[in-house]
């Protein structure tokens, strides 16, 4: 009977919190391991003594690599993920893995492609060869290339707006490179032929272009998992650096609502201005910490009260440069003053110490949160390795993150502020400003 | 010199069946004679679109040709040696892969 005090959440709550008392940042260290093999692909494996563990394959392979002449291709690749290749067929690879309860994922951003697994260390072995036969040796069958299309056209239909702002905000900022967007166009469905993707696949996934990484289990295994891939070492895709140019590209697309991406150029992933410009993300404001609660951050009080809004400050780092800036949904016919509000915060590029503050706490629990998760864990392990060569665990982060003074941000932030606005707007645009009038 | 002149013997009574069939007569190919069951026509599914388009148009001109009763001039005969098994080898294929298939579903 006393245990069954226990279950009456107010009790348990009381004695939870008498426990964990101040709980520091980290209680058990775990290091990431990591190397480069003779053949340049980077492995890194942290291991957690996790049930599950997760094993992440990425590429240089994001729509950034894409050819001018073959936009989307990056998007086909990643829903080809598990078509019959030349060592196993479709239907097994499917079967298989439900057999034994894996999972794999295969997703994608401007820079690389991720083909991340998750298994049951029972069963981990088998999952893993699948993986591996799923990835080498692709083969886009044109049959099944064009029975893929309607996946292809349920991945564009189900695109939130505010994914469109942003992905036309790189388009107007980047133009090429980084601004290819990371959909296909619908009119190029079912135009992508097969020698395409085989040219593609040929020069992106290559082992100086691949990094491997494994949370709950060790490098050893990492390697042996990178030993196995049979990737075609041969050719290579030039990797042409991005310019950051500015300017606006809108979508008009009706409805109540305009959504609206603004930026200024960032900083390249990794840099220590990078990290900066993510924490004076974060204290531009997230929307509401508490729900229906008050929005205090600097974002809702220069939008002000003009009703119901939306608004977040974003910071995105790729190899070369970066975006520092805000989304934000709004009513369409508050959105003129609401994108003018947010342009003239930009533009000043300062935030108070207290909201700085309030960033770096916000980021840092948003990074030990994701670093719980392991599939999330290892694609940001495989990311950090491709760009930069190393991969730090989200416990270093949140400890450099610790010591940014607040006085480094404004400087980082008041720098960015002066570059060329970019902006991408999708919805209702009937009073959205253009870039050049903010 | 005797396994030559098996090969060569061999080759001679293949297209002397060849020619006996007849269909080489309407200007059909060996694979347009294939039987569409549901392999086939899964087979017929991965062909490049011309490759369908000619298959086609051999058949139409057959089924003309035989509601005409007659057959095409000698010239423009299939010859054996120019009848190429563009759908056989996809028809394994399928076949293997719905072998494959009906395994797996034994087993589980």
């Amino acid at each position: 009977m006393a245990s069954k005090a226990f279950t009456n959440p107010f009790i348990r709550h009381v004695a939870t919190r008498g426990y964990a008392q101040a709980a520091p940042a980290v209680k058990k260290e775990v290091r990431v391991q990591s190397a480069v093999l003779p053949n340049k692909t980077f492995v890194a494996a942290l291991d957690n003594d996790s049930p599950v563990t997760r094993v992440t394959i990425a590429f240089k392979a994001g729509s950034r690599y894409e050819p001018q002449t073959d936009l989307g291709v990056a998007h086909v690749l990643r829903s080809a993920a598990g078509l019959t290749t030349k060592n196993v067929s479709s239907f097994i690879i499917a079967r298989q893995l439900a057999q034994i309860g894996a999972s794999v994922t295969a997703s994608g951003d401007r820079e690389f492609v991720y083909y991340t697994l998750e298994a049951t260390q029972d069963n981990f072995q088998t999952a893993v060869e699948l993986l591996n036969k799923m990835i080498s040796n692709q083969e886009f069958r044109p049959w099944e290339l064009s029975d893929n299309a309607p996946r292809l056209k349920y991945d564009l239909a189900a695109l939130p707006p505010q994914v469109r702002a942003v992905d036309l905000l790189h388009k107007a900022a980047y133009r090429r490179g980084l601004g290819n967007s990371l959909y296909i166009s619908p009119k190029r469905i079912g135009k992508v032929s097969s020698e395409t993707m085989q040219h593609y696949a040929s020069s992106t996934l290559t082992p100086g272009r691949c990094a491997i990484t494994i949370v709950g289990d060790t490098q050893e295994r990492a390697g042996l998992v990178a030993n196995a891939l049979q990737l075609n070492s041969s050719g290579d895709a030039g990797d042409a650096p991005s310019n950051y140019f500015g300017g606006d590209i809108r979508k008009e697309m009706g409805g109540d609502l305009a959504h609206v991406a603004l930026a200024v150029q960032g900083a390249p992933a990794g840099s220590p201005q990078a990290l900066a410009l993510a924490v004076a993300a974060k204290a531009l404001g997230n929307g509401p910490v508490t729900k229906w609660g008050a929005d205090n951050s600097p974002l809702a009080r220069a939008i002000g009260n003009i009703g119901p809004f939306a608004a977040a400050g974003f910071n995105v780092s790729y190899s070369d440069t970066g975006l520092f800036g805000v989304v934000l949904s709004v009513p369409k016919d508050e959105a003129g003053t609401a994108v003018s509000a947010v342009a003239k915060l930009l533009r000043s590029g300062n935030l108070s110490a207290e909201a700085i503050n309030a960033g770096k706490n916000h980021l840092k629990l948003q990074v030990l949160s994701e670093g719980e998760d392991g599939t999330s864990l290892a694609e940001s392990l495989a990311a950090q390795g491709l760009y930069k060569g190393v991969a730090k665990s989200p416990a270093d982060i949140a400890r450099e993150i610790d010591q940014i003074n607040s006085s480094t941000v404004c400087q980082v932030l008041a720098n960015a502020s002066k570059s060329r606005m970019s902006m991408g707007a999708a919805g209702n645009l009937a009073f959205v400003p253009y870039a050049d009038e903010l | 010199m005797a396994l030559r002149t098996t090969a060569v013997l061999c080759n001679n009574m293949k297209k002397w069946a060849y020619n006996l069939a007849g269909f080489n007569k309407y200007g059909l190919m060996r694979d347009d004679c294939l039987y569409e069951n549901d392999d086939v026509k899964e087979a017929l599914r991965r062909l490049p679109d011309h490759v369908v388009d000619e298959r086609n148009f051999r058949m139409v001109r057959a089924i003309q040709l035989s509601l005409q009763k007659t057959i095409l001039p000698k010239e423009e005969w299939t010859k054996f040696e120019e009848d190429k098994l563009y759908l056989t080898p996809i028809v394994e294929q399928v076949k293997k892969e719905r072998k494959e298939r009906e395994e797996w579903e034994k087993n589980y």
